[in-house]
Formats: C-alpha cells, structure tokens, sequence
C-alpha cells in the first residue's frame, strides 16, 4: 500500500498540501449502468415466478437460471469493483516540492510521473457544462517549461483553488530553486 | 441433447477464472492503494459479497441431479 507519509523520494521536509482524485459524481454513470445489469436477473426471476412458474419448478431448467445468475452477479460485481479501482487508484499529490501523478490503467498498467513545482509555468482550471459547474469540478492543467509534457488533473473537485494553490506553492518553490529553475529553462 | 453436468463443468471452469481475476485484483488493490479504512472496507465488501453468492448457490448446486440431460428445444415451452 501507498503510505502518504512515505512518498517515493520524500525529502525530510516535505508536506501534502493536496491530495486529490475525480470528483465521485464521475462515478454515478457507471455505478447506475452496473446496478441496472444487477437488477436485470431479478427481473427475470419475477417475470419467470409472475408468467412462467413452471421454469423455476422444472429440474433441469432452474439449475441452468442459478447457473446462468450467478455467474452474471459475479462477473457484473468483479466488473464494477474494477472499475472502482480504476478510480481509487487514479491519483494526484501536490506536496510543498513537487506533484505527483499516479494513474492506474486496466489490471495491468501503471504510470507515475513527477513533476518540481519549480518547474511549473502556467497552470489553468478548465470547468465546463452545467452540472461541473454547479458542483465545482473540473480539469486543472499544469504546464511545464520546453517539451516537458503537461500534467492533468482529471475532473477535480475545486479546480479553481487547486489552480491557485499550485501557482503559489510553484512560486514560494521556485525562490528556493531559482538558480536550478534558471537553469531548467535554458 | 446433452448432459447438465457439462455445464456445471463450464460454471466451474468460469468460477476458476473468476476466482483468479479476484486474486489479482484484490492483489493489486492492496499494493497500489492509499493505506486507510476505505481500502480495506471497499475490499472486505466486494469480498463478502461474493463469498454471500457462494453460499447461497452452492448448497443449491449440491442438491441438483446433475445426471439429467437437456434438450435446449424441446425442453422449452409451458409445461401442462
């Protein structure tokens, strides 16, 4: 597991200001989508009890159902705890020093990135529609000097002052490195 | 026509696959997640949910005469 007072590479003074992952109304969607497939057999079971009885009282055909049920509830819920994890383990950290970006793909892929805060140079918030900006969530952009890829932080609540917060921590940063950020951007 | 058991065999191969995309995933989440409660609660969740769906089926699948055969066309249709 993931001790956040052990980060990889901590310096002794460092300190999480923000640790952030997608707002969970993100979640919503999926989870509906995944109950509505939950919920399917069990229509099918008052359906087959309310006009087809003799189904649940035949020997060969109800061992098929719970067969056929189980096998759907347990690969439908295995599905959905995934794609829980797809979210709990997506990730962003904003310490005093740097940001970290942790992001899960699928089972079997893993990126990390790191990122000095020295090095930032523009950060923007971006919310857009009704319903992100009714509950304050959206992408925050960080952009780093040359062709340093740009970091992300995905459907976040608060976007705004996240924004804001890393322009101040970039900049207190980059008085205490500024002979090293000098000497990033040339 | 063919035997039931066959596809008590196919559930049972399916289990086993199931079984071990758990293993991993379980795995997995215990590796790379933040330690605290909402780790090991949404684990022990997902666990106990599936262990409940074990138990309710397998004392079931016990009882069945898994020696009859099936006729996936001619079984159909109201019985009178």
């Amino acid at each position: 597991m993931i001790h956040l007072n052990h980060l990889p590479n901590c310096s002794p003074n460092e300190k999480i200001i923000h640790f952030l992952r997608r707002h969970p109304i993100t979640l919503i969607g999926l989870i509906i989508s995944y109950i509505g497939i939950l919920v399917l057999p069990l229509i099918l079971y008052w359906y087959l009890h309310t006009y087809q009885i003799w189904i649940l009282q035949d020997p060969v055909w109800l061992p098929i159902i719970v067969l056929a049920g189980s096998f759907l509830f347990l690969f439908v819920w295995l599905f959905l705890f995934q794609h829980f994890m797809d979210y709990y383990l997506d990730i962003w950290v904003v310490t005093t020093e740097r940001v970290l970006n942790i992001e899960q793909i699928g089972l079997f892929s893993r990126h990390i990135s790191e990122l000095r805060l020295y090095q930032i140079q523009d950060v923007t918030s971006n919310v857009t529609g009704a319903i992100k900006t009714l509950l304050d969530y959206g992408n925050v952009e960080i952009q780093t000097a040359g062709e340093k890829a740009r970091f992300l932080f995905e459907e976040v609540p608060h976007p705004s002052r996240i924004a804001k917060s890393v322009i101040e921590l970039s900049e207190i940063d980059r008085k205490k490195h500024l002979d090293e950020a000098v000497e990033g951007f040339t | 026509m063919f035997p039931l058991l066959w596809l008590l065999v196919a559930w049972l191969i399916l289990m086993a696959l199931f079984g071990i995309l758990t293993l991993i995933t379980v795995s997995l989440n215990f590796r790379y997640a933040p330690a605290g409660m909402t780790t090991y609660v949404t684990t022990l969740v997902f666990l106990l949910v599936v262990v409940g769906v074990f138990v309710l089926t397998i004392p079931y699948l016990v009882t069945v005469d898994w020696s009859q055969s099936i006729n996936l066309f001619g079984d159909l249709g109201p019985r009178i």
